[in-house]
């Protein structure tokens, strides 16, 4: 196979590869949190405001000679912005959450344009921002997501009593004396990070699905959080991997291939699923 | 205060905007006490213990529970709510939630062999105990009820407030679960609303009728009333006021299951 080949010999496929583990350990153990709480709209809009912080990377990179602020850490500190203005502003429902998320989604995607647009000499194709460029992620990215990876796993294994209530019912957390807001906030911080991971594989676009198909299909037959976590894990490999090989031999977009063979998957156990109790249904009426 | 006194109001009045719902509220909850409040659909029950709970404050009077502000006595409150909304593949077993009812105990980290010691007692309480391992989303809604309680259990609560626990239980999970109450009222105080007036007038020690204002009976002075379950309606016509100008007639509905 060309890929097996290439993969021993091009370092370029080797960084990708490590990329999309530490991707999908956080899209495993996040995204099992975001589908038992029903939270998916969250990751559009947090990713969509990433062009912000790509947009401003790339233009202090070209424009004022920045080059350490690489289009990671812009992600990162859009990410992050995104997570701290949907915690505050809807807090105690001061403001309607469906208008803060369209706001960070739609202006996100405004400073980006407006960041691009005043780069001086920007050729570079924008396409790469939002379907992915997995195959050109440079050691340090490789650092950074290596680093944003462990941080949540630690937070995950510390916290992971107060998510778990947090997800089942927030009353029965508040009514224990703990902080909801506290433990939410922190939530959407992991919530943002996995977020600018998963944009390192998929692109911005394609982030939605892919952190949350692999929980959603855990979570027809895995019965406890940590089993959702460890087969949301292997899901979101087996997806990412399997479109990487497919799209590398068949040169199809990366991206693009890999949400395919996700949504794919997640029908087929989904119909699956539901055939079997519709069985033992019948079976028990019987 | 009393240093058995659980729940103590004084002229306490609440309104939402100008339509006052509870009217001069007077009440003392002390321990060992099993009550039930009792009263028609928009009477102020579940403001009550809403109320109780720290959830809402008062616009006029006060509310102690246990000599403090409600919000500084949750941690000694175990509250089972009426309906819990949760992902219906939520990833839990049984035992995971009722660990839940110790959530506030360790900042780091996961449950001790300890809590999970005691979680296990206290569904041997309820008779869930085979039932740990289970997918509590997988439960009948009796079976739910019960390891809810467990979960307010094992906080080890000195007041258990339930909020109609038997609304959405046959007959005979009914029956069970108020056998069940008045068993761990040996050992904790309760208040509870319901509906169903016939079924607790066997376990309660006091009833409480909630009507914007609040009369609490002790049981063996209604008992004329409660073999008659229609007898309770009777009972909250002497006792409640008519509010609104309506017939007491249209506004008190007891359902019986």
């Amino acid at each position: 196979m060309i890929f097996i080949q290439d993969l021993i010999e091009f370092d370029y496929l080797k960084r990708t590869v490590l990329a999309i583990l530490l991707a999908s350990v956080a899209c495993g153990v996040i995204g099992s949190y975001v589908v038992a709480r029903r939270q998916s709209y969250l990751i559009g809009a947090v990713s969509h405001s990433l062009l912000g912080g790509i947009g401003l990377a790339r233009y202090l990179q070209i424009a004022h000679g920045l080059t350490w602020f690489s289009t990671i850490i812009g992600a990162l500190l859009a990410a992050v912005l995104s997570a701290v203005a949907i915690s505050t502003l809807t807090l105690k429902n001061r403001m309607r959450q469906d208008t803060v998320l369209s706001a960070i989604w739609t202006l996100g995607v405004a400073v980006g344009i407006s960041f691009i647009a005043i780069t001086p000499g920007y050729s570079e194709d924008l396409t790469s921002y939002l379907f992915g460029s997995i195959l050109l992620v440079s050691t340090e990215d490789l650092v950074i997501m290596a680093i944003m990876t462990v941080v949540i796993a630690i937070a995950v294994l510390l916290f992971r009593n107060r998510f778990l209530a947090l997800c089942f019912n927030e009353e029965t957390l508040y009514l224990r004396g703990v902080s909801t807001a506290a433990v939410s906030f922190s939530l959407h911080l992991l919530v943002a990070l996995t977020v600018v991971l998963l944009a390192q594989v998929v692109g911005i676009v394609l982030v939605l699905v892919l952190l949350v198909i692999p929980a959603a299909t855990a979570a027809h037959f895995a019965k406890s959080m940590a089993m959702v976590m460890a087969w949301g894990i292997i899901f979101c490999l087996f997806f990412c991997y399997g479109g990487l090989v497919v799209s590398y031999q068949a040169d199809w977009p990366v991206g693009a291939t890999i949400v395919e063979l996700a949504v794919a998957t997640y029908l087929v156990i989904a119909c699956a699923v539901a055939l079997r109790r519709r069985s033992i249904k019948n079976h028990e009426e019987d | 205060m009393d240093n058995s006194s659980i729940i103590s109001i004084n002229h306490l009045c609440f309104s939402y905007d100008a339509r006052e719902i509870l009217h001069d509220v007077n009440l003392e909850i002390t321990e060992g006490m099993f009550a039930a409040m009792v009263g028609p659909n928009g009477g102020g029950k579940t403001t009550l213990l809403k109320l109780i709970l720290g959830l809402l404050t008062p616009k006029h009077g006060n509310i102690k529970v246990f000599g403090n502000k409600p919000q500084f006595a949750r941690k000694s409150i175990g509250y089972v709510p009426q309906a819990i909304l949760f992902d219906q593949n939520f990833p839990a077993s049984v035992l995971d939630i009722v660990l839940m009812g110790r959530v506030e105990r360790h900042l780091f980290g996961g449950y001790r062999k300890g809590d999970c010691d005691t979680a296990m007692q206290r569904l041997h309480d309820v008779g869930m105990d085979a039932f740990a391992n289970s997918s509590f989303a997988e439960l009948s809604g009796g079976q739910r009820q019960r390891v809810l309680i467990a979960q307010a259990l094992v906080s080890e609560p000195k007041l258990l407030l339930l909020d109609e626990p038997a609304a959405n239980l046959d007959q005979k999970n009914a029956e069970q679960l108020f056998e069940l109450l008045g068993k761990l009222n040996q050992h904790v105080t309760i208040l509870l609303v319901s509906h169903n007036l016939s079924l607790v007038s066997k376990v309660v020690s006091h009833v409480i009728c909630v009507n914007q204002t609040v009369d609490m009976h002790r049981i063996q002075d209604v008992q004329g009333v409660t073999d008659d379950p229609t007898g309770w309606i009777r009972l909250i016509h002497q006792q409640c006021p008519v509010i609104n100008g309506k017939k007491p007639d249209e506004q008190i509905h007891p359902h019986h299951h």
